[in-house]
């Protein structure tokens, strides 16, 4: 299975993980990790990488950050090609849940990750204004 | 952050382009360009990339060693607002003493480490850090803590002023040896109000160090805010490196206002501190 590692300013990452689990289940493999401003870059990258030992069943770890060019998925970036990793920007409650299924399946990462940002992008929709098209088309 | 004239910031951040920037700072001063100043990221093509991916296009970024920071600011047209980032104060120094000229610096992130003081949360100060922000000030910039663009900036040394840390001599900043009336007055919280007036600097040395540090202590222990300045500049007179700023020598005429509890009283008690020369007397040559 692979490995995912959730990163975030403040406590969003372990509020997402535990969100999850409360829909579908507990997560295999994953961690949380909370980049705080009290931080220096090189300490959080320590703890990735603690991390990223810590849930690597052999596939991996994709890392899913909570905002692209945020503190946390630079770290992750600069781990790239060192560690066995990946990463996602833009973490999601739909990609979490999808990432739960789909973890199941596949074993490539970079497949993985293609999916959950596929996933996550459909899920951003201007919901009302699609309601109303609907409503008109009928 | 104050509007600077050339539309040139500088920060400390060693998180260099993250959120807080690109949220926050980039909007809130219309920056146009990031100049990070770091020979690291300079050499490091993977570095250089991430500080230019998390742009995300909505600002130009160049990296550049810290020596090159004034070439790097020259290469646009002038008025472009951008903003310059150091890793370190350190870094601040190395750009200086290759020519670069700046007249303000905001500390805005410097992590914890072992032997750092915390600050804020997100600055945390070592003693080489504090004797950096010492010898910056001496050459006339104006060092301030401010993490975030709604934060108030603040003055990084007198929020934790100690001996060791200023390495002032102990009896510089033991308590005054203040006469019994110059105690801070009894404060009638009855009102929240204001008085303003002008007030001369009569000691012989002028509003130096120690008398500086006197009368930075003695307005700290003021409820009031008590805020100084010249020509409509202000400094809050708690701090001690904001009234060293003033270079206010001897017979130089104060603009002094108190604002808050016991205003009043507090505006006669610093009437005659200033009077009495800081407790160091009146000097020769002023009008006192």
């Amino acid at each position: 299975m692979i490995g995912l590692l959730l990163l975030s300013h403040g406590r969003l990452a372990q509020a997402f993980i535990d969100t999850a689990v409360e829909i579908v289940g507990p997560f295999e493999a994953a961690e949380a990790l909370a980049v705080s401003r009290q931080e220096g870059l090189e300490e959080v990258e320590a703890r990735m990488i603690a991390a990223i030992g810590r849930i690597d069943r052999g596939r991996g770890v994709l890392v899913l950050a909570d905002m692209f060019g945020g503190t946390a998925a630079n770290v992750a970036l600069r781990l790239v090609g060192r560690y066995p990793i990946d990463v996602v920007t833009g973490a999601s409650l739909p990609m979490l849940l999808k990432a739960s299924s789909a973890r199941r399946t596949i074993t490539d990462r970079g497949a993985l990750a293609t999916i959950l940002c596929s996933h996550g992008q459909q899920n951003i929709s201007f919901a009302s204004q699609l309601l109303k098209e609907r409503e008109q088309d009928a | 952050m104050p509007e600077s004239l050339s539309g040139t910031f500088f920060r400390v951040d060693p998180r260099l382009v993250h959120a807080t920037l690109m949220s926050g700072w980039v909007p809130s001063l219309g920056l146009e360009r990031l100049v990070i100043a770091c020979r690291d990221v300079a050499a490091d093509r993977r570095l250089a990339t991430i500080c230019r991916m998390s742009a995300m296009d909505q600002v130009l970024v160049r990296c550049v060693r810290e020596e090159q920071v004034s070439d790097a600011l020259a290469e646009v047209r002038s008025g472009c607002r951008q903003m310059v980032l150091f890793v370190s104060l350190a870094g601040v120094e190395r750009a200086l003493d290759s020519g670069l000229q700046i007249d303000a610096i905001n500390v805005g992130h410097l992590p914890r480490a072992d032997g750092t003081k915390m600050l804020v949360p997100a600055v945390h100060l070592s003693a080489e850090d504090r004797a950096v922000i010492d010898r910056l000030t001496e050459r006339g910039i104006r060092v301030y803590v401010q993490p975030l663009a709604d934060d108030d900036p603040r003055d990084p040394l007198t929020d934790e002023l100690s001996t060791s840390d200023l390495q002032i001599p102990s009896d510089l900043l033991s308590e005054p040896d203040l006469p019994p009336d110059a105690g801070a007055p009894e404060i009638k919280d009855d009102s929240k109000d204001r008085v303003a007036g002008v007030l001369e600097v009569v000691n012989e040395r002028g509003l130096h160090l120690r008398a500086a540090s006197v009368l930075a202590q003695f307005a700290g222990k003021l409820a009031a805010s008590v805020e100084v300045g010249q020509g409509g500049d202000f400094v809050n007179a708690k701090s001690l490196l904001g009234l060293t700023t003033l270079g206010a020598g001897p017979g130089t005429k104060l603009d002094v206002v108190v604002t808050g509890p016991g205003a009043k009283d507090a505006f006669e008690a610093l009437r005659g501190l200033f009077a009495r020369g800081f407790e160091e007397g009146v000097g020769r040559g002023t009008g006192a």
